[in-house]
């Protein structure tokens, strides 16, 4: 046995693609859907409970009882549809749906829970200035992720490999079949136009308010 | 577009030659991570504005961090690695299998740098230190048999109290892989067995049995070399329980002596090895085990009575005298088969050089006999077969008679138990048992059975019921624990003898139906579907479904449907109410809100149709609490009088009545709370911040110092706690419980805020000077002005290093250029006042001066005045920096909150003025 046969990222996920491209249609297929889904709804989870905990703590206490785990159970079976409806043929397919998946449910979560509003706040003496609720940071997010929407398709592919999906540089340039410093390229690339793009935002709300 | 538009109007004049500069110097910034300086030595015209985007880029990639964390960890390759265990002295490679008895890893033995199978027991299984130290004991006699047939132990230990050894790695696979159904050459069978059979002997002349001798426990190496492993392990794991283990866990019972599979574990002795060896024999020759059946259970009674089919049947190619070797070692009696393993080894060499063999072939007559022997029971039902049928006939006909004397009574309370029927269904307990009590427990005994029946399924209903309504005990972390009524749920069910989760939904359903509290029973269903994990629910609502068919029932009912938003959508425009049970309906409700929805609306309709079932009551009172909670106390306040101790309801009042400034009545709610729910840390949290916001420090610290005891880790605890002493004047033990809040990684700007301020009042000054440290360290990206602002202000308020006033300094520059929200523009006069202090300790006197005789001298007073007075006086005045100094002291004196982050400040800065003042007056 090969000592990193198991850490081979393409290795696992052509070979659950290639089961999954064996099952006929019509056939009971959830178990390797599932398999396949994992770790990717493993690497949702953790970057939903990251915005959900880390940003509204208070949220997933009493009486709104948020869970990631909650709020995941739907985002599976979302997944599961479309995987079953749409076969992906290969490897970098099938990053370019989960990717784009994880995308819309992050987005829909953070909207959601900006719609929740903080719980009671400690009248602080101490504070001169109101404390920032959690809310502004999932706005950020929500902008973020409309930014990543909005690259181009290259480097979006890229950076959801290797942000969202939480592939190594070089995992995601075997994936893609590009040689390693392409991707740190594109890499950069995303961060300057990212950067660009969310302080257009930041125009665009400005100029609004002094109309 | 330009990215900075209106607060640098000249960049739309830039050309775009220089926009495309600046990019290419920034990817190849980003590309090389070298200095800017560095990389703009060419155009340095560039330099101000590609620093700039660089911080921008830096800024993003902090919120890009933020957002998609721990990167590197989450990779393919370390989620596999994730969950492998730390050892001491080896290095976990990966995960090679599992099984039964443990999980097996590759590992590397750290000192002698060898490779290593590492088999890891399942934790519980050495019940005691006495257990774990004869494992030990025995694996060392193990690890001194040298023989090349059996897999070396190296090693025994017990990691985190679970206890595991290692041993040589063998590549290759096992027996079990080898075979893999097919028969064998009937020589190469008998020179492997024989083999083997000779390495077990080895051990056995040591007095170690394997006990678990199976294909799958033997190795085959690549060069083809045999070895057996897990020696006497079965000893410690297996057969204290031979009949509790699942099929699916340890493996079929095939290859077991049936004095094991009897679980007569005084009996086990070599012979049970010899067993093995011949089932393994027998399985080669064959291409499958002598017994194999559908469940664990069918192939252990096989294995007790039933005789193997003799090879020669499946295989005509076995030669005669194997097939008896084979047999004599699967005799059902220890003592028919080869005393020793050496001697099945000696039987398979002597076939294999053609020598006649020593066992002998069993008759068909004695086989008869032996199964009369091994079977008296059956033999004796067949004898008495007709006796038995005689007898059940006339108890039958007995029992007839008695019912059609009794069915006199029996009719005449039929009526009054269907009555209590009634109302059991439609959960009216108290009623019914009311009538219960009325009806007599004498007469016929099928009246009997009936009123226990009653009494039976009513106690049922009523701890159903029971479990719905006492859900929301808190727990701590994780509000209501839906999981608790789930496993209650869960139990219930399966005491009472309507079904377990995973039988036949069918049958499970069909006892529902024929319950007489049949309606509680779905209603249960469908509320245990809502608190149940997706694998469960699956079943639940399966059983539901069966149990009460209905179209639009039964679309609720449905696993895919109940993850739907859209669908549950759909089915709430379609339901007709009224004609709903309301349990479904809430838990539709519930399901909707946990899916993250907006069920309000629909919740609202069931609301005019059931307005007072506590649980929808409940489900408003959550719902509402964003937008209005005026309302929500309402919904709770009706919940609260159909359930008086409801804690989780007095606890949502509370949130209610404090939104809504009703200070008081929120303190009683939150009390309530912890009076019937003493477990409840938020109620008691929420209750110390109102008990605070009302004035009463010294009783909210208390609440919260025992809140902490019991819960070290609530930070926002912590932090209520830190300003409740503040504001009570305590500050040396404020101190001391901000100090730990500092211990965490993740302390936001808002949990440190002021701590500076405060050691420098207590004349901590090393203290100050970490913290300055901390801040400027820790938001480094900080983009919020008034955080900002507030950094560096707390970082210059005594003199210090150039080093650390020009970051400070940055702080503050950060915070003006950046443009303030609306509202939050009347932060700027305090940006400029920071301004002010840093072109003070920078030595800029003139700008200091100019700043704080304007907009910066309207807030914050005296500050801006005893700042003004020191400036004055580094410019070389002396009458209005002592008029200035003395003006302020007496405002500082009048202050009626000394117990604030800018009193602290304002007596920093004052002591530093009336020192550099007085050395006007003390000039030596």
């Amino acid at each position: 046995m090969l000592p990193n046969q198991e850490g081979n990222t393409t290795a696992i996920v052509e070979r659950y693609v290639s089961q999954l491209a064996q099952i006929p249609e019509d056939g009971q297929h959830d178990e390797i859907i599932r398999e396949l889904l994992g770790r990717a709804v493993g690497r949702l989870h953790m970057l939903c409970a990251t915005v959900l905990y880390q940003s509204y703590p208070r949220l997933t206490q009493a009486p709104l009882n948020l869970q990631a785990e909650e709020l995941l159970s739907s985002v599976v079976e979302r997944l599961l549809k479309a995987m079953q409806k749409a076969r992906p043929h290969g490897v970098r397919e099938f990053f370019s749906m989960a990717n784009q998946h994880m995308r819309w449910e992050l987005n829909d979560l953070a909207r959601r829970l900006d719609k929740k509003d903080p719980d009671l706040q400690l009248l602080e003496s101490l504070a001169i200035a109101p404390e920032s609720s959690g809310a502004e940071l999932s706005q950020s997010a929500r902008k973020m992720l409309q930014a990543i929407d909005d690259l181009p398709v290259d480097v979006r592919e890229v950076f959801s490999l290797v942000r969202i999906q939480g592939v190594s540089q070089v995992e995601a340039a075997e994936v893609l079949g590009v040689s390693a410093k392409t991707v740190q390229r594109r890499l950069n690339r995303s961060l300057l136009l990212l950067s660009q793009s969310l302080s257009d935002v930041d125009l665009r709300a400005k100029s609004t308010e002094d109309e | 577009m330009s990215i900075y538009g209106r607060s640098q109007p000249k960049m739309s004049e830039r050309s775009k030659a220089n926009e495309q500069k600046i990019t290419e110097l920034l990817e190849h910034i980003l590309g090389t991570n070298c200095d800017p300086a560095v990389a703009c030595a060419k155009c340095p015209e560039l330099l101000p504005e590609l620093s700039e985007r660089l911080k921008k880029v830096r800024q993003v990639e902090q919120q890009l961090n933020e957002l998609f964390p721990n990167i590197a960890e989450q990779s393919f390759t370390n989620l596999a690695k994730r969950n492998l265990p730390k050892i001491e002295g080896y290095d976990i490679e990966c995960l090679l299998g599992s099984g039964g008895m443990g999980v097996v890893y590759k590992a590397r033995h750290q000192k002698l740098n060898r490779i290593v199978a590492l088999k890891m027991l399942r934790a519980g299984q050495l019940a005691s230190e006495v257990e774990l130290s004869r494992f030990t004991r025995e694996f060392q006699a193990i690890a001194e048999l040298h023989c090349a047939h059996i897999v070396q132990i190296h090693d025994v230990g017990e990691s985190d109290g679970r206890p595991f050894f290692t041993m040589e790695y063998v590549e290759g696979g096992s027996l079990a892989e080898r075979l893999n159904g097919t028969p064998q050459p009937a020589n190469q069978a008998a020179e492997m067995v024989a083999t083997l059979a000779e390495a077990i002997h080895s051990a056995h002349t040591r007095g170690i049995i394997h006990r678990d001798l199976k294909p799958a426990n033997i190795l085959v190496s690549t060069e083809g070399l045999l070895k057996i492993a897990d020696f006497g392990l079965a000893r410690h794991i297996q057969c204290d329980h031979p009949l509790t283990v699942s099929g699916a866990k340890l493996g079929t019972p095939s290859y077991m002596a049936p004095e094991q599979a009897l679980g007569t574990s005084d009996s086990i002795g070599p012979s049970v090895d010899v067993y093995s060896l011949g089932a393994i024999l027998y399985e080669m020759l064959t291409g499958r085990p002598p017994f194999r059946a559908e469940s664990a259970i069918e192939t252990q009674r096989q294995v007790v009575s039933v005789d193997p089919v003799p090879p020669k049947r499946i295989n005509a190619s076995v030669p005669r005298d194997l097939e008896t070797i084979c047999l004599t070692c699967l005799d059902k009696l220890p003592l028919r088969r080869y005393a020793t393993a050496g001697e099945l080894a000696e039987e398979l060499k002597r076939f294999l050089r053609h020598e006649p063999i020593l066992a002998r072939p069993v008759s068909r007559v004695e086989r008869v006999q032996r199964w009369i022997r091994r079977n008296p029971a059956m033999t004796g039902l067949v004898v008495s077969g007709m006796t038995m049928t005689c007898l059940a006939i006339t108890l039958a006909i007995r029992e007839y008679e008695a019912m059609k004397q009794s069915s006199a009574d029996y009719q005449k309370w039929e009526q009054r138990l269907e009555f209590v029927n009634r109302l059991e269904l439609e959960g009216r307990f108290l009623e019914a048992r009311a009538i219960l009590g009325r009806v007599p427990d004498g007469g016929s005994s099928a009246l009997r059975k009936q009123i226990e029946r009653a009494q039976t399924e009513l106690n049922l209903a009523e701890e159903l019921d029971a479990i719905r309504m006492s859900r929301g005990k808190f727990v701590q972390g994780g509000g209501i624990d839906y999981d608790e009524s789930h496993r209650k749920y869960e139990t219930t069910f399966r005491k009472a003898g309507i079904g377990e989760v995973g039988e036949d939904p069918e049958q499970v359903s069909e006892r529902v139906i024929a319950s007489s509290v049949y309606i509680a029973l779905v209603a249960a269903l469908d509320d245990w579907a809502a608190c149940a994990q997706a694998e469960t629910r699956r079943w639940i609502l399966d059983v539901a479904r069966r149990a009460d068919p209905n179209p639009w029932r039964d679309r609720v009912r449905n696993q895919a449907n109940w993850a739907n938003l859209e669908e549950l959508n759909q089915l709430s425009v379609e339901v007709d109410i009224g004609d709903q049970p309301v349990t479904l309906l809430v838990a539709m409700g519930t399901r909707w809100r946990r899916l993250g929805g907006d069920p309000r609306e629909f919740l609202k309709r069931v609301h005019r149709e059931h307005p007072n079932d506590f649980w929808l009551n409940f489900e408003l009172g959550v719902l509402f609490d964003a937008s209005d909670s005026a309302t929500t106390a309402g919904y709770n306040r009706v919940a609260l009088a159909l359930r008086p101790d409801a804690a989780p309801v007095h606890f949502n009042l509370g949130i209610d009545l404090a939104k809504l400034g009703q200070i008081e009545d929120a303190i009683f709610h939150f009390r309530r709370t912890i009076q019937f729910d003493p477990q409840h840390s938020w109620a008691e949290y929420q209750l110390a911040i109102c008990l605070s916001n009302s004035g009463k420090q010294s009783e909210a610290v208390e609440h919260l110092q025992n809140l902490l005891k019991y819960y070290p880790d609530f930070r926002d605890a912590r932090n209520a706690l830190r300003i409740a002493l503040v504001k009570l004047g305590r500050l040396k033990d404020a101190h001391t419980v901000w100090q730990s809040v500092l211990q965490n990684p993740s302390v936001s700007h808002a949990e440190i805020d002021g701590f500076a301020e405060l050691c420098l009042h207590l004349g901590r000054e090393r203290e100050y000077d970490q913290t300055c440290k901390l801040l400027m360290e820790r938001f480094q990206f900080e983009v919020d002005p008034q955080i900002c602002e507030r950094i560096g202000r707390a970082c210059l308020l005594k003199p210090t290093s150039e080093s650390v006033a020009l970051t400070a300094s940055k702080f503050i520059d950060r915070a003006l250029v950046s443009e303030l929200p609306e509202d939050r523009r009347w932060a700027r006069p305090y940006l400029l006042f920071a301004k002010a202090l840093s072109e003070y300790r920078l030595g800029r006197y003139d700008d200091s001066v100019v700043l704080l005789r304007g907009e910066s001298g309207t807030i914050l007073q005296p500050a801006p005045q005893i700042l003004l007075a020191m400036a004055l006086r580094k410019r070389g005045e002396k009458e209005e920096p002592q008029s200035l100094l003395a003006e302020s002291v007496a405002i500082l004196s009048q202050s009626d909150d000394p117990n604030t982050r800018e009193h602290w400040m304002m007596i920093a800065l004052c002591r530093e003025a009336q020192a550099l003042v007085a050395l006007d007056e003390n000039p030596e």
